[in-house]
């Protein structure tokens, strides 16, 4: 069995590099949008700040567990580029789902942000990164769910590898090192997080 | 917040208007001809049916069909492996052109596609369990736990008709794992399934002598509209013909199973001089055909004249709202998806107070820090679905072997989204009781953490919600929440848009409220805003 996991590491390890590219790209995507609603939010016109509430509560409301299904069932499933028909990536799916509460936290973080510093908190950029990086987290744990409209990362690989060898010991040591790369991969990213805030501090 | 609503609704209804407002694709067989490939939904987890071997690729006597249709029409075969629950969703949203993925036929399905007729295949019901297993009779499981795996066709009759308890997991491994463990007395499975492969004879398992029950014949589908098309008139004539040249038995042999009874009679049939052609409507007469489809839904429910106006006007089934057993699930569902949510809060709003102060004040003792620490960071990294499986299938199973305790799916998930959310304020608390004491390095812990709370505040919000709407994930392990329950209600032909809309108004009123609490929390605390 433990052979058989490490030869399958590659295979995992691939699916693992798509878990990083989706929430960077959501974290990304969604912090520019976000930002962009919070400066609405703050700008004192009710017809831009209205729409821009909704738009906020809308996106920070609905799971994204349930926005994967919505968006795999909105978004065309094919499209015809320069006469050739190429099918979208159900990555990009994913990536889309999660970048929908990515921006409803960053609207929110972003005028509590702006609360604090009116408020003559020197703290509060401090206070918002560490916020930012652990949602980081948050939508890498939430990549994982992306199997389940079929998107090939490393738990949907993992379930191949499973419904391969069907028994129950191979489920438990297959999820067991699957959660070893995530731990891994915070540890990481709670360094950075460390090294950054020291440096938030110290500027 | 009443503007807010009133908008919501309007986009509600402008929603699956804008969703449906795609042209119907009339010439699926063009569209693959035009691509130079055939997308064929197969199982992946169905030996042999559809199984994956050991280079990733998906082999066994489904694709095996689907590769000779792709080679009749001259183009290239992508085999796309699917789930009982997802495969006419897929369908309809034209991902796949053809679904040939161990699906009984039932007249629920047959509203969501377009079965081909005539079926090429016959499954039924049996039951898996463990040595001595005291039923002869499948009356006699009225009320007892029965594991299923989600999506399959006899799940809600099993419930209906035998009155059984359902605990429906994802796939079959893990419903193996559970009947293994003493949480159902026994696994109800197509008798089609190779059970050598699913090691269960080696874990001492055993199929029961009980008759098999619900009966179906095995169909392909196609999207609705498609049947009396070219794609669906093609599909149709090549397995006519497969019944003539006896080429689905031989493609069963191939891969291990013995000859049925069903397929020989088939044979028989439609080898018979002018008897099964297709008549002037361009169907099959009826003695060709193995019977209709199974009906696994409710009966047919009366629509109150509104509904029936809606339905006329925008082509919204609303169906599942009149429908008794429907009703009850979704009900049961928002029950078990708030009792979560309330339990996994104020879970984890403790775990966080207590793991954050305990982190606080072992700041300069490491040696007790690290194990906090080690408890912080395994819950916080690791994704809550995964945990779910491994501690309901791994520290479940061991319960149950050492001291034959089962922790319930409520148990489990409550006690892990605790956990999960918790570290993630244990590390906000932390870092704002730090910031806290810098300002009055005095002061005693407990009095500065009513301002740690109030500067933490947001994030405790944020994380509050996110565990909201993670509680959706414990339908991996067989708790029937809200989302399992639009799931499983739409896998058995209710209408999706619909249910999709009431799931997201739901979470929508659902996390309005629970952020409406906590202001009122933030004002009991003392501080406006």
């Amino acid at each position: 069995m433990i052979a058989a996991l490490i030869a399958a590491t590659p295979f995992l390890a691939q699916g693992f590099a798509l878990n990083l590219a989706i929430s960077a790209l959501a974290m990304g995507l969604g912090s520019t949008i976000g930002a962009m609603l919070a400066a609405l939010r703050g700008s004192g016109r009710w017809w831009l700040s209205g729409p821009a509430l909704f738009a906020t509560s809308l996106c920070r409301n609905v799971p994204s567990f349930v926005l994967l299904f919505y968006v795999a069932f909105l978004l065309p499933v094919e499209v015809d580029l320069a006469g050739r028909i190429v099918t979208v990536p159900l990555w990009i799916k994913a990536t889309v789902a999660l970048t929908i509460p990515v921006v409803g936290f960053v609207s929110d973080q972003a005028q509590g942000y702006r609360r604090q510093r009116s408020a003559g908190d020197t703290q509060a950029g401090a206070t918002f990164l560490v916020a930012w990086l652990q949602y980081l987290l948050i939508i890498l744990m939430a990549s994982s769910t992306a199997s389940v409209i079929g998107a090939d990362e490393i738990v949907g690989r993992a379930n191949r590898l499973i419904a391969q060898d069907q028994r129950p010991e191979f489920l438990l040591l297959t999820y067991g090192y699957v959660a070893l790369w995530f731990i891994v991969a915070g540890l990481a990213a709670s360094w950075l997080l460390r090294r950054v805030t020291g440096w938030a501090r110290g500027s | 917040m009443r503007r807010l609503l009133a908008l919501w609704l309007l986009l509600l209804l402008l929603w699956p208007l804008a969703a449906g407002a795609e042209p119907p694709d009339t010439g699926r067989i063009a569209h693959i001809l035009d691509r130079g490939r055939l997308i064929v939904g197969v199982k992946a987890d169905y030996p042999p049916w559809g199984i994956r071997d050991a280079t990733g690729a998906i082999v066994g006597i489904e694709p095996d069909l689907a590769a000779e249709l792709a080679r009749r029409l001259g183009v290239g075969l992508e085999l796309r492996p699917v789930s009982a629950a997802n495969r006419l969703q897929l369908l309809d949203q034209g991902a796949i052109d053809l679904v040939i993925a161990t699906m009984g036929d039932t007249e629920e399905r047959r509203r969501m596609a377009d079965v081909i007729q005539p079926p090429y295949g016959q499954s039924g019901v049996g039951l898996f369990v463990r040595p001595g297993f005291p039923f002869t009779d499948w009356g006699q499981l009225r009320g007892r736990a029965i594991c299923l795996t989600a999506g399959a066709y006899y799940n809600r009759p099993l419930a209906e008709l035998y009155l059984v308890e359902a605990l429906t997991f994802p796939t079959n491994a893990t419903a193996l794992q559970a009947l293994l463990d003493g949480r159902c007395v026994g696994w109800a499975f197509d008798t089609t399934l190779a059970r050598s492969t699913l090691a269960a004879d080696a874990r001492g398992l055993t199929e029961t002598p009980l008759p098999q029950i619900l009966t179906v014949p095995w169909v392909m589908a196609v999207a609705r509209g498609e049947g009396a098309a070219p794609l669906g008139r093609f599909v149709a004539d090549t397995v006519a013909e497969w019944h003539r040249t006896g080429f689905l038995i031989d493609r069963r042999a191939a891969h291990g199973l013995p000859e049925t009874a069903f397929l020989a009679q088939m044979r028989r049939l439609w080898s018979a001089e002018g008897l099964c052609l297709r008549l002037p409507d361009g169907q099959w007469p009826a003695e060709c055909l193995a019977g209709r489809g199974l009906r696994t839904g409710g009966a047919p429910v009366a629509l109150p004249l509104w509904a029936g106006r809606i339905a006329a006007a925008t082509g919204l089934d609303l169906g599942v709202l009149f429908d008794p057993f429907a009703r009850a699930a979704l009900a049961r569902g928002v029950w078990l998806t708030v009792g979560l949510s309330a339990t996994a809060i104020a879970g984890s709003i403790l775990a966080g107070v207590a793991l954050g102060m305990a982190d606080h004040a072992a700041a300069r003792l490491w040696l007790l820090r690290l194990p906090v620490r080690g408890v912080v960071t395994v819950a916080r990294m690791v994704p809550p679905i995964l945990q779910l499986y491994i501690v309901f299938f791994g520290l479940g199973s061991l319960m149950a072997s050492r001291w034959g305790i089962t922790p319930g799916a409520f148990v489990v998930a409550g006690a892990i989204l605790s956990a999960y959310a918790g570290a993630s304020n244990a590390v906000m608390i932390s870092a704002a009781l730090k910031m806290e004491q810098a300002q009055r390095p005095d002061a005693r812990l407990t009095t500065l953490l009513p301002a740690a709370l109030l500067r933490s505040f947001d994030g405790l919000v944020a994380v509050s919600v996110n565990i909201v709407k993670a509680a959706g994930m414990a339908s991996a392990i067989a708790l029937t929440e809200i989302i399992a329950t639009v799931n499983a209600l739409v896998a058995q032909g209710a209408s999706p848009v619909v249910l999709m809309n009431l799931l997201l108004l739901f979470y929508f009123l659902f996390v309005m409220a629970v952020v409406a609490i906590f202001r009122a929390a933030r004002r009991l605390l003392g501080v406006g805003r």
